[in-house]
């Protein structure tokens, strides 16, 4: 079934448009999930979660891009669950590498972030990633956002592992200097 | 702000941009059922085609060539040009750098030329000196090495592959000593190194760039590598201990550069520059090569050899230029130090 389908079910409260949309989405949906939380059960109920999440969301919205919109919600959930679960100390998988990554770009941690500070951090990122050249982008945003493995990246864009090591490793560096340059922290040597 | 802060944030990345990054899509087994079964249907046509044409009694009108087992496009060009294009000398803060221009084509042929089906020459520009080192073979596993260093979170020893790379400094420790130097000098970040115990070369590929591929043969005598070496290195030596040799931190260098110009199809499609240092210290020949990566925006050569995927252009090679300078400063800063 064609998005603008699926959205009209939502719209209409039909109670098939979760149904089109597990059939259409799920499994793109529990990669999403899976790939931060590693854990079947976990994943699945996430995705649970994001067709009650986008149940309750359309209306009033009405997303141009369905599949983006989905991942998004599932990510956020993802990330909401796995730090609940990170309190019980059950990590591993390729998230804690890709966390591991992240820190590099932060010279200074701190634990309070105002709801200010986040949308100002959202933003300052779609920034910097609009800036990038397009294949740098690519590859930054199927590690960071999707959190796929460097072999899955390399294989997508027919990359060397090695290659896309070196893309991640600049666009992690240059990642650094933009949030230090927005004033997000200050250079430490 | 925390990474978990950093990770959550990339929520807000664009659409457009998380909407592209799908398009891609990975090889899946249907595909690959797809390519199987449309290959097999290829050799059925093949196979029904050949029974017509040999129960015919006249011969083809048309003879069809057998298809290359070697897809490389640059098989059935035999000719690689030599275009005069000088580059002048590049005055720096640690000395002259004296540019000299390859005009052996002979010599710079047969050291760029690969056989590959019929044995028919292409030229491999980027990567002679590791393709040569990897391809020689080994006794024992453990006599080849490969280390990949990259930067990871500032510290050398944190490398993926440390201890490797520790084996690597009692084989080849000049070798080691240089990456060091190269590491702490933020020069590039990532560095895929080889060492082939056999005939105790090491071999350093590098991107200073997406631009730019470089790499870097190190060993007493490198043209016991392979006699594609013998007629480029004595152009490299014939420099040294002459005004056009270049001496950089107190060391002397020889630079050569050789302007490429290649055909394919009967079509040009690239022009580059390649650049060659070639020096010896500590009783080693070093023979380093820089070359752009890229094609120029408006010439093709990308679409040739690489997937559509991959294609990548440039606006001009002079960014490869400046950052083989860079390299060359760099190198010769790193010398300074050494000889104090």
């Amino acid at each position: 079934m064609e998005d603008s389908k699926i959205i009209d079910l939502f719209w209409n409260k039909d109670e098939n448009a979760i149904k089109e949309t597990s059939f259409k989405y799920g499994a793109y949906c529990f990669t999403v999930a899976n790939n931060i939380l590693n854990n079947k059960e976990d994943s699945d109920e996430c995705v649970n979660d994001t067709w009650l999440k986008v149940w309750n969301s359309i209306p009033p919205l009405r997303p141009a891009r369905l599949k983006i919109y989905l991942a998004k919600i599932t990510r956020n959930i993802s990330i909401n669950r796995y730090n609940a679960r990170s309190a019980k100390k059950r990590g591993g998988g390729e998230i804690t590498i890709v966390l591991d990554e992240l820190s590099q770009c932060i010279s200074c941690e701190t634990d309070i972030v105002s709801e200010y500070e986040e949308k100002e951090l959202g933003e300052s990122i779609r920034s910097f990633v609009r800036t990038l050249p397009e294949r740098d982008a690519d590859v930054f945003v199927r590690r960071y956002f999707f959190t796929e493995s460097v072999a899955e990246i390399s294989e997508r864009y027919k990359l060397t592992e090695n290659n896309v090591t070196v893309i991640l490793s600049r666009t992690r560096k240059k990642l650094k200097n933009h949030l230090i340059k927005e004033g997000f922290f200050n250079e430490q040597k | 702000m925390n990474r978990n802060d950093l990770f959550k944030s990339l929520n807000e990345i664009d659409d457009n941009i998380l909407e592209r990054s799908e398009r891609v899509k990975k090889i899946s087994t249907n595909n690959l059922w797809i390519k199987i079964t449309a290959a097999a249907a290829v050799m059925c046509i093949i196979f029904i085609g050949s029974i017509i044409i040999l129960t015919q009694d006249k011969e083809p009108d048309v003879i069809i060539p057998a298809p290359q087992s070697n897809s490389y496009p640059y098989n059935d060009n035999e000719v690689l040009d030599y275009i005069e294009k000088p580059i002048n000398d590049k005055e720096t803060e640690l000395g002259t750098i004296k540019f000299n221009a390859i005009t052996d084509i002979e010599a710079y042929r047969k050291y760029n030329t690969f056989y590959g089906f019929n044995n028919k020459p292409y030229y491999s520009t980027r990567k002679s000196g590791i393709d040569i080192l990897t391809s020689i073979p080994v006794e024992h596993e453990d006599d080849f090495i490969n280390v990949s260093v990259f930067e990871k979170d500032g510290s050398f020893a944190n490398c993926p592959g440390y201890n490797d790379f520790l084996k690597l400094k009692e084989y080849s420790p000049f070798c080691a000593d240089l990456i060091l130097h190269l590491f702490e000098k933020d020069l590039t970040d990532f560095y895929n190194i080889f060492y082939n115990k056999k005939n105790g070369t090491c071999g350093i590929l590098f991107n200073p760039d997406s631009n730019c591929i470089a790499t870097a043969v190190i060993g007493e005598n490198i043209s016991l590598l392979d006699s594609r070496y013998d007629s480029i290195i004595p152009i490299f030596k014939s420099t040294l201990g002459t005004n056009d040799s270049s001496f950089l931190g107190g060391q002397e260098f020889s630079i050569h550069y050789f302007y490429q110009n290649r055909l394919f199809h009967e079509s040009k499609t690239e022009e580059a520059y390649q650049y060659y240092v070639y020096f010896e210290h500590d009783e080693l020949e070093v023979l380093l090569q820089f070359s752009s990566n890229w094609s120029l925006i408006d010439q093709n050569v990308s679409a040739l050899h690489n997937p559509p995927l991959t294609l990548h252009y440039v606006k001009s090679q002079e960014g490869c230029l400046d950052m083989f300078i860079d390299y060359i400063n760099t190198l010769a800063s790193i010398f300074t130090e050494i000889n104090q």
